[in-house]
């Protein structure tokens, strides 16, 4: 195919390539059916969540609801109980924003704080440090969970908030480490000798030379630590207690509630409530997402 | 008096010795350009200098005060860099003033400097540019700017030109040394290019394996090349080379390289010479002529005259290449721009030995001239 399409003869000739038009054809059939994948039960969640009790009893998974109700998102949110408390989601809801904000933002910070010594104040034995974090990226949550709680009940951070942050900051560096050094390989070492020539110190340098061209592996950095931490489970419904969960953990005890009638409206609304947080970093920040992950291999 | 002065400066790489006793003293006002082929140290001299690299051994001292152990704020320099490393997040005017922003100059002084700078370096238009927005003439200019805003007590230039065409480089070239005139700064300038080192230079280093082979002025450089590595280094095309043998022919000493002897310049201290001693006989291209077009001019004195079938001629306008071979080595002749001469073709050539130069072959070093004997004498006895 390729030689025919790269064969001057044929070309402006007016032939038309039925080959070219059907492997393009059949590339968005592709593309077409694997969206109908993700979108078929995302619909069907919204549909649900819009719905009444007896209508979804009576109805069709698929349909859309004969009469649009919100009180199932509003149980969800304020109303509905978990274990023993009755107000929804809303605040776990909140211990998830306390835990994923200082998260993110401290490892972040240290992530760029090391990516920027291991490019530019290298020391000796550098790469053994790079290499140390880089091997904490790929140790197995399940693996640490004992040790660690061990470690956060010394630390008197047992089943609190802070505990849960300091343990996604420890998990974080690496990541944000790698992403933060691989991005400042490619800026010239002669910036940060100008600056040191120009009178500007080792924070000074960091702050007005390099963090003002590094938004685009911050936005990367961020998204990457705020799905992270805000979507995981593990972590936190192993090391948070009673009112200190997250809301990935209160929505499993929501869903997985075994007395009374089973209301999928409510769960729909809670799942997507859960959701929504990381669905609003990645629209609004997708387009810097994309940037920040080519800006790697185009320099500039 | 003395502004820069390094001494018994000595840098190691891990076993690498990059520098070997670096040994200079510039004055005030001095334009000194370090060259050399890559990987000679040149770079890392002036990186030393700055304070970028910690030296090995040895001294940096700057207007008479020891700055081996400063930080490069502290060491009253500035510098402009090959890929002039201006801050992209900043606008052209910011990263004039930045150096004056970190020592903390109240910022009505700093517009006024920063003012004074662009106006001087003509890019008034760009302060409020940012340097993605910038030629790469107008980075140059902003690279300076931020540097002459400090009023160091020396400029530190590494390869500046280097990433300019070839027109704006010779441009800035000018520009930098009508600058240099004008303020009568002292400049440390590291190149690779013998031009912008003789077109620009004050006093020229010509560095090679981390050990400066020869430090003079351009002229001295030029003519009286220490050895035969600066010899062939400065000037384009390179000094040729001739190899052979020094005989006492009756009173008059020759170089016998095989079909031919030529006699060895009157300029030259024959005693430092030995019978059958090797040696290389140094003769520029641009003092090698057509016989037919020198024939009248009785200004030149002592000559060598010999024919040759030309293979290849390249004209470069105002002066035509020729190369051909004797015995074996490579000569180049840069004939005048109307000399009609043609590959193979043989014409009749007349080489000036008022400049010729003789090495010993061994050592590569030069043998002195009669105006130097004393000198030479005395350093043999050392």
């Amino acid at each position: 195919m390729s030689v025919a399409a790269l064969d001057p003869a044929r070309e402006g000739r007016g032939d038309f390539d039925w080959s070219a038009r059907f492997s393009r054809f059949a590339v968005y059939a592709v593309l077409v059916f694997a969206a109908l994948v993700f979108l078929v039960p995302l619909m069907s969640m919204v549909f649900t969540s819009l719905k009444d009790m007896d209508e979804i009893r009576g109805g069709n998974l698929l349909a859309p609801p004969a009469e649009v109700t919100f009180s199932a998102w509003v149980k969800a949110w304020s109303e509905a109980c978990i274990s023993v408390q009755c107000d929804g989601l809303a605040p776990y809801f909140i211990n998830s924003l306390l835990i994923v904000v200082p998260a993110v933002i401290i490892s972040v910070g240290l992530g760029a704080l090391n990516g920027y010594v291991l490019t530019m104040w290298r020391f000796p034995g550098a790469d053994w440090v790079f290499a140390g974090l880089l091997f904490g990226c790929f140790i197995p949550f399940q693996i640490v969970l004992i040790p660690m709680a061990r470690m956060l009940g010394i630390m008197g951070l047992a089943g609190s908030i802070p505990g849960v942050v300091f343990v996604h900051i420890v998990y974080g560096i690496g990541f944000t480490t790698l992403f933060f050094r691989n991005y400042y390989a490619s800026v010239p070492k002669e910036l940060v000798k100008a600056a040191s020539v120009d009178g500007a110190g080792f924070w000074g340098t960091w702050w007005h030379i390099l963090m003002p061209i590094s938004w685009p592996i911050v936005t990367v950095a961020v998204i990457w630590q705020f799905t992270g931490v805000w979507n995981d489970f593990l972590f936190g419904v192993s090391f948070s207690s009673g009112g200190s969960q997250p809301v990935t953990v209160a929505l499993n005890n929501l869903v997985n509630t075994s007395t009374g009638v089973k209301e999928y409206n409510v769960d729909m609304a809670g799942a997507m409530i859960s959701a929504f947080p990381t669905l609003f970093v990645y629209v609004v920040a997708g387009r810097f997402f994309l940037r920040g992950l080519m800006s790697g291999a185009v320099k500039g | 008096m003395t502004t820069l002065a390094v001494e018994n400066l000595k840098k190691n790489f891990g076993s690498t010795q990059v520098l070997k006793d670096i040994d200079m003293e510039i004055g005030t006002g001095d334009f000194l350009v370090l060259v050399g082929p890559s990987g000679c140290g040149k770079s890392t001299l002036l990186n030393v200098i700055a304070g970028l690299e910690k030296q090995t051994a040895g001294q940096v001292m700057i207007a008479g005060r020891d700055v081996s152990n400063l930080q490069p704020k502290e060491r009253d320099i500035a510098m402009v860099f090959q890929s002039y490393a201006l801050y992209p997040s900043m606008t052209v005017e910011r990263n004039i003033g930045f150096s004056l922003e970190m020592a903390g100059v109240d910022k009505a002084v700093r517009a006024e400097r920063i003012r004074e700078v662009a106006e001087l370096l003509k890019i008034k238009d760009l302060l409020k540019r940012r340097p993605s927005q910038l030629s790469g003439g107008q980075r140059q200019r902003v690279a300076m700017g931020r540097a002459l805003v400090r009023e160091p007590q020396v400029f530190l230039f590494d390869e500046p030109l280097s990433n300019l065409d070839a027109k704006l480089r010779v441009d800035m070239r000018i520009e930098i040394k009508k600058l240099h005139q004008r303020l009568g700064a002292t400049i440390v300038y590291v190149t690779h290019d013998q031009i912008e080192a003789m077109t620009m230079a004050t006093k020229i280093a010509v560095m090679k394996d981390g050990i400066i082979q020869q430090f003079g002025g351009p002229k001295d450089i030029y003519d009286r090349p220490s050895n035969t590595f600066v010899a062939t280094f400065m000037g384009s095309p390179a000094m040729n080379l001739l190899s052979g043998v020094a005989r006492k022919a009756g009173s008059e000493w020759v170089v016998d390289h095989g079909s031919q002897q030529v006699a060895v310049p009157r300029h030259i201290d024959v005693s430092a010479l030995r019978e059958g001693q090797e040696v290389l006989l140094g003769i520029r291209p641009e003092a090698v002529h057509l016989t037919a077009e020198v024939a009248h001019d009785d200004r030149i004195d002592q000559v060598w005259e010999f024919e040759r079938v030309i293979d290849v001629t390249e004209p470069t306008g105002p002066a035509t290449l020729a190369l051909f071979e004797i015995d074996g080595t490579e000569f180049h002749a840069s004939l005048s721009g109307d000399a009609v001469v043609e590959a193979g073709h043989s014409y009749a050539f007349t080489a000036d030995l008022a400049k010729a130069l003789v090495f010993d072959a061994l050592s590569e070093q030069r043998i002195a001239h009669v105006d130097e004997a004393g000198a030479s004498e005395a350093d043999q006895a050392a």
